[in-house]
């Protein structure tokens, strides 16, 4: 079944969805990078409709995270 | 322009961008037109944006290129720095007033802003493509405020004296064309435009609308470089020139006044001879009784636009699209060049249907709309160049006004002290050899003897108690030049001689050369030796270094006749100043 987040994440890498899962963070997935920090913010915000704090932003160190923070606003994820 | 785009359009954009460098063909091109960008902060977004509204515009494979974070005096002074061998067609500078030093420091953002533009000077002097400069948008500093509204407002008289400056830059230099930041802000307003977000986060203070606006924006202008523009612009009369319908109304009855509606027909007339006197032919075409449109043009007082403005008319019954025809052939020009407006959708759809190489606009139904759609039309009609050989010759002429004027700001001591040169002149390491020996064997402009040693040679000059090898390595604020200097001293009895100085051109105009100069002297006397000589070997190229020695206090003791007419050189081992804008450091760099 395919997953919102994870299919984002996905497609900014540049990757199959099927490499990355709620564990996937920048020491594991080689595009993760700082640039790619900044693109997935945006398509985050896109995506979901929501709009991310700082300190929000910087909790996002993987998916599984990424995930905790947009269900604690609401969006469904 | 562009509204805000929706979340699902930004992502479009991207993915067509992705797609598009995803494929074999592009990556088998090297980018057209290829296209460099450097920043004073995180401007990545913009780059699939751009990437796709250029494909969009007809690109085939535009080639996008980021220079590092924070480069962009870099980039003016050192393209290959910043876009490695890559030779740019488009180069495309952003920066703001705030990242230039210390929001609060205004005298360093002022002689930081002065070096922009000097930067931009040498850019166009040494680049043939196309320069595009985002003009710098107002301050924003964070204590931007009441309370700190005299330091505010430093900032703010600053930010006008660079606009003005950026202005005359783009009027006074060919290829030289810029665009508003403050004015993208001003459209998307500030809420949609910023974000504080990433820029806390990440230097990126734009928002995507931002970065797409500022695409469409850049696609335009990287568009128009090319674009032959437009030279004719045709017009209906009934509701185009003013309103209501001549042949019924009448003079007195149509509406051309100061009172709305009668005012936007008139605002419009007054762009129209604007663009008439900046050499746009005017035409006429319109369905109605000639003797009807040339009382109104005549007799009405309201008419902004002239009879004489006019260059051709054509106002009878027949299809718009043949009136189209024979404009063109009566002046000369193609199809091509033809610009109509009209209010009625019929004959736009006649138009396109039949002449469809002519640019059509509809008056748009709410006229308050008129001035948008005259600024579209009044942009086709933009020349960005002047073309062919008019340009390679005013392009040269800048150029060699730049060169002149770089020149004279490189000489200018302020400039040279604001760079913070660090030079470092020591006996190189086992890992400079190889840079050394290249500089040796590859430096023939600035080389007083062009005597080339291979790198065993270097290592017996090391190793060999009669001779000195000294290499430079500088530095200054902007980075580092790497090693650029090699000095090779052969001692004697009574004095040293500089068997080899030379320098790579980089560092040309900085004073290096004297820190050479000074570095074997002291050695020398170190030594205890009196004199210090020198030799010049002159070559078809090292003219550049004929009067290094004189100007360093040597006077000339002897000469040979004839052949290669060497001169040797001879100076006392007497201290010899550096400028004050230069340190020198007898380490190597840490």
């Amino acid at each position: 079944m395919s997953d919102r987040l994870i299919d984002l994440f996905a497609e900014e890498f540049d990757v199959g969805s099927e490499s990355l899962d709620d564990d996937s963070c920048p020491d594991t997935v080689e595009q993760w990078d700082s640039l790619a920090a900044v693109r997935l913010v945006a398509a985050i915000e896109a995506e979901f409709s929501v709009r991310l704090s700082t300190a929000e932003i910087m909790k996002m160190r993987s998916i599984g995270l990424a995930r905790a923070v947009l269900k604690s606003k609401g969006a469904e994820v | 322009m562009s509204d805000l785009l929706a979340s699902d359009q930004l992502r479009t954009l991207k993915r067509a961008w992705r797609a598009a460098t995803r494929s074999p063909e592009y990556a088998a091109s090297n980018g057209s037109p290829c296209i460099g960008i450097a920043s004073s902060f995180t401007i990545d977004p913009l780059v699939p944006y751009l990437g796709a509204l250029l494909l969009a515009a007809g690109e085939e494979a535009p080639g996008i290129l980021l220079a590092n974070y924070n480069q962009v005096l870099r980039a003016c002074f050192d393209r290959a720095s910043e876009f490695g061998g890559t030779k740019l067609d488009v180069l495309i500078l952003i920066w703001r007033l705030e990242d230039l030093g210390n929001p609060v420091d205004s005298a360093g953002i002022r002689d930081a802003s002065e070096m922009m533009l000097r930067a931009i000077e040498h850019l166009r002097a040494d680049f043939a493509g196309t320069i595009i400069i985002g003009v710098p948008p107002r301050p924003r500093p964070v204590t931007d405020g009441l309370v700190e509204f005299s330091r505010a407002s430093e900032l703010t008289d600053l930010w006008y004296a660079q606009l003005t400056a950026v202005s005359k830059l783009t009027r006074s230099h060919a290829g030289i064309y810029s665009f508003e930041v403050e004015g993208l802000i001003a459209r998307l307003g500030e809420p949609s435009a910023l974000d504080y977000r990433t820029e806390l986060l990440y230097r990126q203070p734009y928002s995507e609308q931002f970065h797409v606006a500022c695409g469409e924006v850049l696609t335009r202008l990287i568009g128009a470089r090319k674009a032959e523009p437009k030279k004719c612009l045709v017009l209906d009369c009934d509701n185009t020139l003013w309103g209501g319908v001549i042949g019924e109304d009448g003079v007195g009855g149509v509406m051309l006044s100061d009172d709305f509606p009668g005012n936007a027909f008139r605002q419009f007339q007054k762009q129209l001879v604007e663009l008439r006197r900046s050499g746009v032919f005017i035409a006429l075409n319109s369905k109605n009784n000639p003797d009807d449109v040339w009382e109104m043009f005549d007799q009405h007082s309201g008419m902004a636009l002239k009879r004489a403005d006019i260059s051709v008319a054509k106002i009878n019954w027949r299809p718009k699209s043949d009136n189209m025809r024979e404009i063109a052939k009566e002046l000369n020009i193609g199809l091509d060049s033809l610009v109509f407006i009209d209010d009625n959708r019929f004959e736009i759809e006649e138009v396109d249907t039949h002449a469809p190489e002519v640019k059509t606009f509809l008056v748009p139904e709410d006229l308050a709309d008129l001035p948008v759609v005259m600024r579209k039309v009044a942009s086709l009609f933009e020349r960005l160049d002047i073309t062919g050989d008019d340009k390679a010759r005013v392009d040269m002429m800048h150029q060699e006004a730049s060169r002149r004027e770089l020149a004279q700001a490189l000489a200018g001591e302020e400039f040279l002290k604001s760079l913070n040169l660090e030079v470092f002149v020591y006996s190189p390491s086992e890992t400079d050899l190889a840079r050394v020996t290249q500089l040796i064997n590859k430096t023939n402009q600035f080389n007083t003897t062009t005597r080339r040693y291979t790198i065993d040679d270097v290592k017996a000059f090391l190793a060999s108690d009669s001779h000195d090898v000294l290499c430079a390595t500088v530095k200054d604020r902007f980075g580092d030049y790497g090693l650029v200097g090699v000095v090779i001293l052969k001692h004697a009895a009574a004095s040293t001689e500089f068997d080899t100085l030379l320098m790579s051109c980089r560092v040309l105009g900085r004073g290096i050369e004297t820190a050479l100069v000074s570095s074997g002297i002291r050695i020398a006397a170190e030594r205890g030796l009196n004199n210090v000589r020198g030799f010049y070997i002159p070559t078809r190229k090292n003219g550049l270094v004929a009067d290094l020695f004189e100007r360093h206090g040597f006077s000339v003791s002897a000469e040979e006749e004839g052949g290669t007419k060497s001169t040797e050189w001879v100076r006392s081992v007497e201290d010899l100043d550096v400028p004050s804008f230069l340190t020198v450091r007898s380490s190597r760099p840490r």
